[in-house]
This record gives structure tokens, C-alpha cells and sequence, in this order.
């Protein structure tokens, strides 16, 4: 292998690939479609980020207490919670979203609209995964330190929010971080139920104006921007948590 | 309401096709995922060059976007620019290959970065040829290694299959919402596969803590 | 039968041999000569270059500038010299680096087979003889990690020695070691230098070195800044930084 060999390699596939495109559709592209559309398009965008916000709060929220609920003595309450996070974590988003907005109301009674099914699938999604962090970063707290709250008499709440959450939550934030991007991407699955996030809307645009092309790869870009300032903003964040301990 | 079992057992064949469909695009994707992953792989692990720009690129397009877009990218988007026709199934099987290369690039890479450097050192100082090095000396510490994520991946990657029901392949999902619409039995067919889900995917999930757990005591952190 | 003349001739030859890491200077314009059959032991302050200067023996560093000259093959050179490099020179680690995943017998027979191409049966009997030497013969079935450290640095030693290397590299291999286990270790490197091998060790065993070694280098910021036979090293110290460098470990 000569240091040349890549390049060559990489010059061929180029090479083919270029051979195999279409190049008249190549040129006509217009992506002033895209800036046409941009007040949808953000729109969409914002839909998305919203629902990433409300995965992540309402998902934390759910987590934490079921995470307590999972440290209780009574065995019947912590395996429900195991349940409920094990169905939750070992079955599709998309299964789970058109079972509420499908299944479920013939059974309840109560009709949901598409944003609410998918709002309550995102959040028990989140509530579910956020529960596994919760908990190992529960059980990451030494067991002298609850020995001490013990020991104390502290009452129950002041146990949790001043001796075993605080120490817990720093260890847990790079996991929920990430968790969060990766919810970021889950809201795109929403679009199934026409949810109008950004796929959707998208989806909306591109049925009208017939240019998938254009529009396809410009939000592509679009959740690639994003996502990576995102998960380089963790690693610098994890980077920082990390030096401070020391 | 009462659950129709009559429904579910008329169309049980059609589910059963499905859950093959499922299954055969997931290993499908996993193998090319597999090959594409290691040569993605060895382009980052050279850490600097064409190489490796290229494969950092790859890797991180294909993890940050959703795997719904990546989708409908493939499906909607490769075939004009092509200008051949790609069924749906194979589209499928494109975006979610790409898919498990990025992410299985990045899962082999840890493996073999976790190898520790004194036992490559070693093999050097042994005058041991290169690739005598890279076969019994990195690969298998390196492959016990990253056992947990792998499997952990197999379970994103089935769960992952389920999308391709946007794209109209029958798969499980599809076919499951197809059959509810038809015979309006949303709550048995959608049930249904939840539980086919549920017991294709947990088993790796356990098997995915339980190889955690095995290299825990093993390395002993 | 080699002359005399050519045992003489140096077995290792460093000319101006320069290290960087990023802007860091580990070696600093290094000449040095290490004749056949001479046990060389290496002292110095942590962080001086004695790690880095074995590893650059054995091209498992590359340097910037100079060159070295072992058993007439130069480096740098190409991956077919480093080899050849790396065949005639053993190391042993501080750490052991033993092959976790294999078996001691597979540990000490590996190398031999597909370095130097020696049938499997062949190399088991080597094998088993220098396991006999180092005293563990009876593990040799065994895994690495069910091994004591001090038992698993005397394979370690077999394992270097199974290659037939002309010459031995030794970066502190005691010091991992819980004093109790150090012995048997230095035991077998006693022995090693009896039987006329060519050695160079880092290490912070005085009492070793000055039964063992013929000849004493003390390495400070990257250069050797004393270079002088046993007998004179552990007699007269009128180099002041050495001298606050024995004092400390002493
Ligand atoms: N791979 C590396 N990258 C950057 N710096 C290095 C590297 N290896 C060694 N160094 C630096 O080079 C210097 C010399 O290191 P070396 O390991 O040779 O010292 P040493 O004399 O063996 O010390 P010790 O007694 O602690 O083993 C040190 O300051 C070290 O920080
Ligand atoms: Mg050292």
C-alpha cells in the first residue's frame, strides 16, 4: 500500500458516483424553495425544540419520581416500576405512539389529538430512560452518606433534596444531556401522527411543491446543525464537570 | 371492549410474514452496517489525513440526524438523483445501513482504543508482524470489550425497523396498522406487535447487561 | 566463532539521538556506545527520558533527529529494519504487559512462531525450558492474571528471551512489585547476566546494580549526564546533582 492508494481509492468512487447521478436533476435544483418556506420551516423547527424541551422536563420530572419509587421497601410498587421502564425502553417510539393515539382510546374512551398522543409518548419515552440515569445516579451516592442522613433523623424530603440528590444529579447530567439529543432526533417520529414538528412540516411542503430533493436535504442539514452544536456543547459541558471535581 | 382473539389468529400469517420482514431487514443492515462500520472505523482511528476527515464526517452525519429523515432522504431523494428505481424495501435496507455503520463504527473504535497500550507495545517489542498483531492481540480483547454496546446497538437497530413503516415497507408496524385500519381492531393488531417487540428486543437487552456486567468483573473497575 | 575484535565493537551505537514530544525535549542530543555482553544500568530523577530511551531502542519511539545503530540494522528505518531491530532486542515492561487472553505456554510460544517462523513443537519445548529457568514451570497452563506479579514478570522474561534476542531492555521491572516478589525477579536477571547477555536496565535497586551492573549511566532532563563504571559510580560522587539524586533514594 503506498501512501497514494486512498486518495486513488477515494478519487474512483467519486468517479463512479459521479458517473451514476443525474446531472440535469443535479442542476436544476433550487433551494430558494427552502428560503421560501422559512417561516414554516422555523416554525417547525420551533414545534421540534419544543417537544425536545417538554421530553426532557416532563420526561425528568416522571424519572426522578419514579426513581425514588423504585428505592422504596415495598416490593409490589418497585417492580411496577420496572415494568413500566423495561416496556418502555424494549419497544419502538413508533409503535408506542400509534398504540396511545390508536389503540388506547378505544379502550379509555378518550380521544387524543395527535400532538397530545404524541406528547404523552415522548414524555413516558424520557420518563422511562431518565429513570435508569436517576437510579444509577442514586446508587452512585456512597452509602455512608445515607447512613449519615439515617443517622441524622433527617426527615424524608430533606433526605432526598439536600443529602442524596444534590451529589446524584451531578453525576447524572452528561447521561441526561445526551438522552435529551437523542430525544432531539425522537421528535422527528412524531411526523408519523403529523405532529408539525419540522419533519412533518416538511413532509407538508415537499407533497405541494414537489422538490423532495431541495427540501429533504436541506433539513437534514438543518437537524445535523443543530444535533452537533448540541452533543460538542456535552463534551465540552462533561469536559468542564470533570475538571471541576478535581 | 372485548379483545378479538378470532381477528388476531385469522391474520396471525400476515404478523408472522411481517416479523420475518423484521428480522431480515435488521440482519441485512446489520451485515452491511458491520462492513462499512469497520472501514469507518479504521479511517478515525488514523486520527489525522483524508482518511480519517472522511470517516469523521460519515460518522457523524449519520449519528446526529434522525434515522426518520435518513429515511425518507434514501427513499425519496436517492432514487431521482440515481434516476433508478429503488423499492422500498431496499431503501430501507440503505438508510438503516448507513445508519448501524456510523454508530457501529464508533462502538468498534472504543473497543479497540479500550485494548491497553502495553499489550500492543508488548507484541511490538516481540517483533510480532502487524498482522499477527491486529488478529490475536487487539481483535479479541477488543471484541469482548465492546460486546455490551454491540448488543445494546442490535436493540436500537430493531426498534429502529419500525420506521421503515413511513416508507410503506411490511414490516411489522405497517403491516400492524394496515391490518387495524382494515378490520378497525387498532387495539388488538397494535397490542399485538408491542408484545412481538417487547420479546424480540428485551432478550438482548438482557443479554447486553449481562455481558456489562461479565467485563465489570473482568477489567475490575 | 566471532573474533574478539568483533565482540568489541559496539552492539548498540547511538549518534545524536534528539526525542520530542509536542515541544518537550525526552532525549536531548544523545550519543552513547554499548559493547556486547555488558550489563548497563540506568538511574535517574522520574520524568528524566529513561523509559523513553529503551523504548526508542526498541523503534517503539521514533526520534526526530540522529540516529541509532543496533547489530548493524539503523533506525530509524523501515518496518522490515524495526523488525529485525526488534528480534535481536527483548524488553520487559514495568507493568508486565503479558497477553491477558492467552495462556502462559501460548504468551512465551507466540512470538517465536510467527516472528521467527519456529514449528509449534519446537517452540513448546523452548518454552518449556525457559520457564524451567525462570522457575514457574508448573503455571504454564495457566492465565496471566492467576499469577502473582513477581511470577508473572519472570514470564515475562521468558517471554523476551524465547525470541533469542542478542541483547535485554529492563524498564524498572521491580517496581510494580510488592517488595517480597522483587527478589525472585532479580534473582533471575542476576542469573540472565551471568550467562553473558547483554542488558540494559532502569532501575532503583542500588544493591542490584552494583553486584550486577559493569558499567553505570545516570540520566537527568533527557542526556546522561554520568557515565562510568560500577566500581568508580558507587565510590567517588563529587557530581553534585547526582549526588542529591542518591542521597534521596539511598
Ligand atoms: N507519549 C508521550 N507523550 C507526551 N509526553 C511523554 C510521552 N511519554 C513520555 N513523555 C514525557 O517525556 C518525559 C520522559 O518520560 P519517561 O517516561 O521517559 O521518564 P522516566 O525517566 O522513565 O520516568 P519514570 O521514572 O517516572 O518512569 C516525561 O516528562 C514524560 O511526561
Ligand atoms: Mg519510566
Amino acid at each position: 500500500m503506498s501512501k497514494y492508494s486512498f486518495p486513488v481509492i477515494v478519487a474512483l468512487v467519486l468517479g463512479v458516483v459521479a458517473y451514476f447521478l443525474n446531472w440535469e436533476l443535479l442542476l436544476s435544483l433550487d433551494f430558494s424553495v427552502v428560503w421560501e418556506y422559512r417561516v414554516v420551516l422555523l416554525k417547525g423547527l420551533m414545534v421540534t425544540l419544543a417537544l425536545t424541551a417538554c421530553a426532557a422536563v416532563a420526561g425528568l420530572v416522571c424519572g426522578t419520581m419514579l426513581a425514588i419509587a423504585s428505592q422504596t421497601n415495598f416490593a409490589p410498587l418497585r417492580w411496577l416500576v420496572i415494568a413500566f421502564v423495561e416496556i418502555w425502553r424494549n419497544t419502538p417510539l413508533l409503535v408506542q405512539l400509534i398504540w396511545i393515539h390508536f389503540a388506547l382510546p378505544l379502550v379509555t374512551g378518550i380521544n387524543t389529538t395527535a400532538l397530545e398522543s404524541g406528547v404523552i409518548g415522548i414524555t413516558l419515552q424520557a420518563a422511562a430512560y431518565f429513570t435508569e440515569i436517576v437510579r444509577a445516579g442514586i446508587e452512585s451516592v456512597p452509602k455512608g452518606q445515607w447512613e449519615a442522613a439515617y443517622s441524622l433523623a433527617l426527615p424524608a424530603r430533606i433526605r432526598w433534596t439536600r443529602v442524596i440528590l444534590p451529589p446524584a444529579i451531578r453525576t447524572m447530567i452528561p447521561p441526561l444531556v445526551n438522552l435529551t439529543i437523542s430525544f432531539f432526533k425522537g421528535t422527528a417520529i412524531l411526523s408519523i401522527l403529523h405532529v408539525s414538528e419540522l419533519m412533518t412540516v416538511t413532509n407538508r411542503i415537499s407533497n405541494v411543491t414537489f422538490k423532495p430533493v431541495e427540501l429533504f436535504s436541506a433539513i437534514a442539514l438543518i437537524y445535523f446543525v443543530v444535533g452537533i452544536v448540541m452533543s460538542k456543547a456535552t463534551l465540552r459541558l462533561e469536559y468542564v464537570l470533570q475538571n471541576r471535581e478535581r | 371492549m372485548r379483545f378479538d382473539w378470532d381477528q388476531l389468529i385469522r391474520y396471525s400469517p400476515d404478523l408472522l410474514q411481517a416479523f420475518g420482514v423484521t428480522i431480515l431487514i435488521s440482519a441485512l443492515s446489520l451485515l452491511i452496517g458491520i462492513v462499512i462500520g469497520m472501514f469507518a472505523c479504521l479511517g478515525k482511528l488514523q486520527q489525522r489525513g483524508l482518511a480519517f476527515r472522511l470517516a469523521n464526517g460519515f460518522i457523524d452525519f449519520f449519528r446526529t440526524i434522525p434515522e426518520v429523515v435518513l429515511i425518507f432522504w434514501v427513499y425519496s431523494c436517492l432514487p431521482l438523483l440515481l434516476s433508478v428505481r429503488i423499492s422500498s424495501e431496499a431503501c430501507g435496507v440503505i438508510a438503516l445501513s448507513l445508519f448501524s455503520a456510523a454508530y457501529l463504527a464508533e462502538i468498534f473504535r472504543a473497543g479497540i482504543l479500550a485494548v491497553p497500550k502495553g499489550q500492543v507495545d508488548a507484541a511490538k517489542a516481540l517483533a510480532i508482524p502487524r498482522y499477527h498483531i491486529w488478529k490475536r492481540i487487539i481483535i479479541p480483547p477488543a471484541i469482548r470489550r465492546m460486546m455490551p454496546a454491540f448488543i445494546n446497538f442490535l436493540t436500537e437497530l430493531l426498534k429502529a425497523t419500525s420506521l421503515l413503516s413511513a416508507i410503506a415497507v411490511g414490516e411489522m408496524a405497517y403491516t400492524a396498522s394496515i391490518l387495524g385500519a382494515q378490520t378497525l381492531s387498532y387495539f388488538e393488531f397494535l397490542s399485538a406487535i408491542a408484545v412481538l417487540y417487547f420479546v424480540l428486543i428485551f432478550p438482548f437487552s438482557l443479554m447486553a447487561r449481562r455481558a456489562e456486567r461479565k467485563l465489570l468483573k473482568k477489567t475490575g473497575h | 566463532m566471532q573474533t574478539s575484535n568483533h565482540i568489541n565493537e559496539s552492539f548498540i551505537a547511538c549518534r545524536s539521538v534528539s526525542k520530542f514530544f509536542g515541544t518537550f525535549k525526552a532525549l536531548d542530543d544523545v550519543t552513547i556506545d554499548i559493547k556486547q555482553g555488558e550489563i548497563v544500568c540506568i538511574v535517574g530523577p522520574s520524568g528524566s527520558g529513561k523509559s523513553t530511551f529503551l523504548r526508542v531502542l526498541n523503534a517503539l519511539e521514533t526520534i526526530d533527529n540522529g540516529e541509532i545503530i543496533i547489530n548493524k540494522v539503523r533506525l530509524p528505518g523501515d518496518q522490515k529494519d524495526v523488525e529485525e531491530v526488534r528480534r535481536e532486542v527483548g524488553m520487559v515492561f514495568q507493568q508486565f504487559n503479558l497477553f491477558e487472553h492467552m495462556s502462559i505456554r501460548e504468551n512465551v510460544t507466540f512470538a517465536p512462531r510467527v516472528s521467527r517462523a519456529v514449528a509449534t513443537k519446537d517452540a513448546d519445548e523452548l518454552a518449556e525450558t525457559l520457564l524451567k529457568r525462570v522457575g514457574i514451570i508448573e503455571q504454564i497452563e495457566k492465565y496471566p492474571n492467576h499469577l502473582s506479579g513477581g511470577q508473572q514478570q519472570r514470564v515475562a522474561i521468558a517471554r523476551a528471551l524465547a525470541m533469542k534476542p542478542q541483547a535485554m531492555l529492563f524498564d524498572e521491572p521491580t517496581s510494580a512489585l510488592d517488595p517480597e516478589m522483587v527478589v525472585e525477579v532479580l534473582d533471575v536477571m542476576r542469573e540472565l547476566a551471568h550467562s553473558g547477555m547483554t542488558m540494559i536496565i532502569v532501575t532503583h535497586e542500588m544493591g542490584f546494580a552494583k553486584e550486577a551492573a559493569s558499567r553505570m549511566l545516570f540520566m537527568s532532563a533527557g542526556k546522561f549526564l554520568v557515565d562510568m563504571s560500577t566500581e568508580q559510580f558507587f565510590c567517588d560522587r563529587d557530581h553534585p546533582e547526582l549526588r542529591r539524586f542518591m542521597s534521596n533514594i539511598l
